[in-house]
């Protein structure tokens, strides 16, 4: 749960409360512009996928849209006239600008989505547009990059690294009780590959509503209190959703081990190059698998060259630059005045990761909840490269996959503090007992007439652990009566 | 191909503990440990003075302090690395000589091999060349029920895990064979006790004619010293008039007890073969040591170790003293050397004899790295065709090793049936010994 003043918690707890809300867009890129006063209403939605083979599924970003008076024009990217012209009426109009959502008292404010427009719609000039808005991790989607080849990196460490290659801001990770043996990346999207890894974890990576990026283990919960409470008073107003798809008697994650492998030829140039007097060529080359480092170019064993005549040439330059994973750039500069240097042989040598066959970790469910016996399987995640990784991920999915794990759909008197991952209270007009849950979507609605709205959706809390008393490391005593041990 | 050693795990405040990423994942390393200390070890193979080929070695470098020992009988002998004389290893006058000396100030590159030479006017014998680990360990907490051990304590469990194999999984060298045709020593070395149980294999042929005195007796002694146990005499093998034949050649081969000598486990032990015959001066025969090294007891003990827990969910975090314990044992169990690798002998005495190949061994890591024999006059060629060459019971399988003239690595692994504890050969390489990493 955010922090908040306790005049703030009282304010918005009230009946008669009266909600303030900001819209704040960085038009210019730099500076957050009030657009409060031409919004007419908005809705954005965070969320955590519920249990089952992934936790986030990967390509999922909070969504929202927003809509905005327009009457003068404000917004109309093609409004030459317009007061924003100079910002939106480029390439990309409105699109890519960051916003952020707050809601307060209106002396204390509260960030409830932190975003960006990815698109508009505005059916005439001058009526109302309709922006679409998605988190943090819409902006970092699109990055790819490659990498070398990193050994021993922990899940956290790893996206770390990859959070700080897509130039993500604030971060806050757990640390995770696993090493990956080998991570590289090869022209690959460094959001999806952060996904990747969390899930190789059993854990989750997502933008929170102030645009931090969290990453969390499958154990992060087991530390969070209840927060708060909520009795609903429509009848009928808890209805409790169930995925009997996700239930299996047991569950089987595939892990692919990787060891390094003898110094090889990882790259050959296949036809002859010709660099002209003066000129530098530049070889992209791609290798026959990942290395994890390369071996200096030697004259005679990895490169040959002469002029067309068979002379020496001097003056020639072959280097390696721009050194990945699985490609670099190599440079042939030839300072020689007058002659035409040919390569005639050019390989790369590296010390390759060789990977095998795929082997796999089996957990069974405490018992076959359907008795249909269904098989689940978690398979292809680059990141899960050993047996213990595997085997904690297999048991953890089995023991939720033994029984429903309910969803609770809620709609609250709003409490915007609230957070994904939030433990919660839920009352029935009609339920003898409250039950706990663990926020997964969070969605909040602002309207002129409807004022502010909160719809939840909370993960049933009383089966999703096995146990509540598990071991924490620092804090619980070693012994037969002090913690248990995790998957 | 899953890998045997994964790395040890993390731990950080607040965490939970997990079953299988850290707990057993530790004691699955310390059992790994416990085989690599209890199991097959490889002794150093020596030089003795008289033999046809330079008294050179090799070594992959992996620690600064390096062990010595020779015994001089006469003029004087010294070491050097690199051509670089150890000037506290030159000693003159009969007796045994030994030191360690510290070679950070030669500036090797880890995992480089760099060569060793002994330099002698006189008289002497090779008993230990290694390099000694001196890596820190960290003091681990007592991890006792009731204890709240925090993170870095916790963490210390995987950094001495992961020290330890730094120190177990280093290079081993491949078995030297040797041979002696005169009275004296066949064979020299050293090794780390391990086990109990000693796999040999020897051939000896007896002499052609019988001495002026009637004898004709060719006779194999295998000795060992410690400073604990003194000299022992672990097994003879004889061929005389009465169970051989002139000129005989027999294969003496088996697994050798030697639990009664009672050399301590872990320390380092000298050990010799030699060779008694009656006089024959034209005799061309010997005594020929093709394999001799430790392997695993049948049931592997250290004393105070206890069996390792498996966590599982639901079960609680306890009996980690025991890992704990395990841990420490295992440091004391064994003395962390890098032995230096024999260069090749030439394949019998006059080219005939009845084995050719340079090195045998149990394979235990999977790289092995070696050089191929120079032909004379032209370094950038190789003798002959290098071949690793094993039998997984389908019948001998051989693969050449690409020609090296300087450090080569081959995958053992890559080969169908040469796992881990399978005896092979290679032949034809001037040096080999295999190593954790490529």
């Amino acid at each position: 749960m955010q922090s908040v003043s306790t005049a703030f918690r009282d304010a918005f707890a009230s009946p008669a409360r009266q909600i303030s809300a900001r819209t704040l867009v960085r038009w210019d890129g730099t500076n957050y512009t009030d657009e409060t006063s031409h919004t007419l209403d908005w809705d954005v939605t965070l969320r955590i996928a519920a249990p089952g083979d992934n936790l986030v599924n990967p390509g999922d970003v909070g969504r929202g849209g927003l809509t905005l008076a327009n009457k003068a024009g404000r917004f109309s990217w093609k409004n030459t006239a317009g007061p924003l012209y100079a910002n939106i009426g480029g390439a990309t109009g409105l699109g890519g600008k960051r916003l952020l959502l707050q809601v307060g008292t209106g002396s204390e404010w509260l960030t409830v989505f932190t975003g960006y427009i990815t698109d508009w719609s505005e059916p005439e000039p001058g009526s109302d547009v309709s922006l679409t808005l998605a988190d943090e991790g819409w902006a970092h989607l699109q990055k790819r990059a490659s990498t070398p080849v990193f050994a021993r990196q922990r899940p956290d460490q790893w996206i770390d690294y990859l959070a700080d290659l897509a130039g993500v801001g604030a971060t806050g990770f757990d640390v995770s009780p696993h090493l990956i043996p080998w991570c590289w990346l090869d022209d690959e999207s460094l959001l999806e590959e952060i996904w990747k890894c969390a899930n190789a974890d059993g854990g989750r990576a997502y933008f929170d509503q102030l645009g931090m990026l969290r990453y969390e283990t499958a154990a992060h919960w087991l530390t969070h209190s209840k927060v708060t409470d909520f009795t609903t008073t429509a009848e009928f107003g808890l209805n409790p959703r169930h995925e009997l798809g996700e239930l299996a008697k047991e569950v089987i994650v595939d892990y692919a081990p990787r060891a390094r492998g003898a110094l090889t030829v990882i790259y050959k140039l296949d036809s002859l190059k010709a660099v002209r007097p003066g000129a530098t060529e530049i070889i992209d080359a791609r290798f026959q698998y990942p290395v994890t480092a390369l071996a200096p170019l030697t004259a005679q064993t990895d490169y040959v060259m002469s002029t067309t005549s068979g002379d020496a040439v001097a003056g020639v330059t072959i280097s390696v630059t721009d050194a990945n994973a699985q490609r670099a750039r190599i440079s042939i500069v030839n300072s020689h005045a007058t002659k035409t240097a040919v390569i005639f042989h050019l390989q790369l040598r590296g010390w390759p990761l060789l990977g095998g066959a795929s082997e796999q970790e089996s957990a069974l469910a405490a018992s076959d909840p359907l008795g249909m016996g269904r098989v689940r399987t978690q398979r292809g995640n680059p990141y899960c490269q050993t047996e213990p990784q595997a085997r904690v991920l297999a048991g953890l999915l089995a023991a939720r996959s033994d029984r429903i794990q309910p969803v609770w759909p809620v709609e609250v008197w709003a409490m915007p503090q609230l957070e994904l991952g939030d433990r919660i209270g839920l009352r029935g007009l009609r339920m003898s007992s409250a039950v706990e849950g663990f926020v997964i979507q969070n969605k909040l609605s602002l309207t002129r007439e409807g004022g502010l709205k909160q719809e939840l959706q909370a993960l049933d809390a009383a089966t999703l652990y096995p146990y509540s008393n598990y071991y924490v490391v620092g804090q619980t005593a070693l012994g037969p009566s002090g913690g248990r041990v995790w998957f | 191909m899953t890998l045997l050693w994964e790395g040890t795990p993390v731990f950080a405040a607040e965490q939970h503990i997990s079953a299988a990423g850290q707990l057993n994942a530790l004691g699955k390393g310390a059992q790994l440990l416990f085989d690599r200390v209890t199991g097959y070890a490889a002794p150093f193979s020596g030089y003795r003075s008289g033999e046809d080929v330079n008294a050179g070695w090799q070594l992959r470098h992996k620690w600064n302090r390096f062990e010595w020992e020779y015994y001089l009988a006469s003029g004087t002998a010294y070491l050097a690395i690199n051509g670089v004389k150890l000037t506290g290893t030159e000693k003159t006058g009969a007796g045994w000589h030994s030191g360690t000396e510290d070679i950070s100030g030669l500036n090797l590159t880890p995992n480089a091999f760099y060569p060793v030479s002994m330099t002698t006017t006189g008289d002497v014998q090779v008993y230990k060349l290694a390099e000694r680990s001196h890596l820190t360990f960290p003091t681990l907490t007592t991890f006792s029920n009731g204890t709240t051990p925090n993170a870095g304590q916790w963490n210390d469990l995987g950094v001495y895990t992961d020290l330890l194999h730094q120190e177990t999984a280093g290079p081993r060298p491949l078995f030297g064979a040797n041979w002696q045709s005169w009275a004296g020593k066949a064979w020299l070395g050293c090794f780390v006790k391990t086990g109990s149980r000693w796999v040999y294999q020897f051939q000896m042929q007896t002499p052609y004619h019988a001495a002026a005195n009637g004898d004709r007796y060719a006779k194999a002694l295998l000795r060992a010293y410690h400073a604990t146990t003194g000299e022992k005499l672990l097994a003879t093998w004889e061929m005389n008039a009465a169970n051989a034949g002139p000129g005989e050649t027999r294969r003496f081969a088996g697994v050798l007890d030697v639990t009664a000598a009672g050399f301590p486990h872990g320390e380092t032990v000298r050990l010799w073969v030699d060779f008694e015959r009656s006089t024959e001066p034209d005799f061309y025969g010997g005594l020929w040591v093709d394999r001799l090294w430790q392997i695993a007891d049948d049931n592997p003990t250290l004393s105070t170790w206890q069996a390792i827990p498996t966590w599982t969910q639901p079960g609680y975090v306890t009996d980690v003293d025991k890992l704990r314990n395990d841990l420490v044992r295992l440091k004391s169990a064994y003395q962390p050397l890098n032995f230096a690798q024999r260069a090749a002998r030439p394949a019998t005495p006059n080219g005939t004899g009845p084995y050719t190949e340079a090195f045998r061994a149990q394979r235990l890591h999977r790289w092995l790295h070696y050089i191929c024999k120079p032909k004379d006059g032209a370094p950038n060629e190789t003798d002959a065709q290098p071949m690793v060459t094993w039998d997984a019971g389908g019948g001998e399988k051989s693969t050449s090793l690409p020609a090296a003239t300087t450090w080569g690595v081959f995958d053992l692994a890559s080969q169908e049936g040469l796992y881990p504890g399978l005896l092979y050969s290679v032949k034809d390489v001037l040096y080999a010994l295999e190593d954790f990493d490529a």
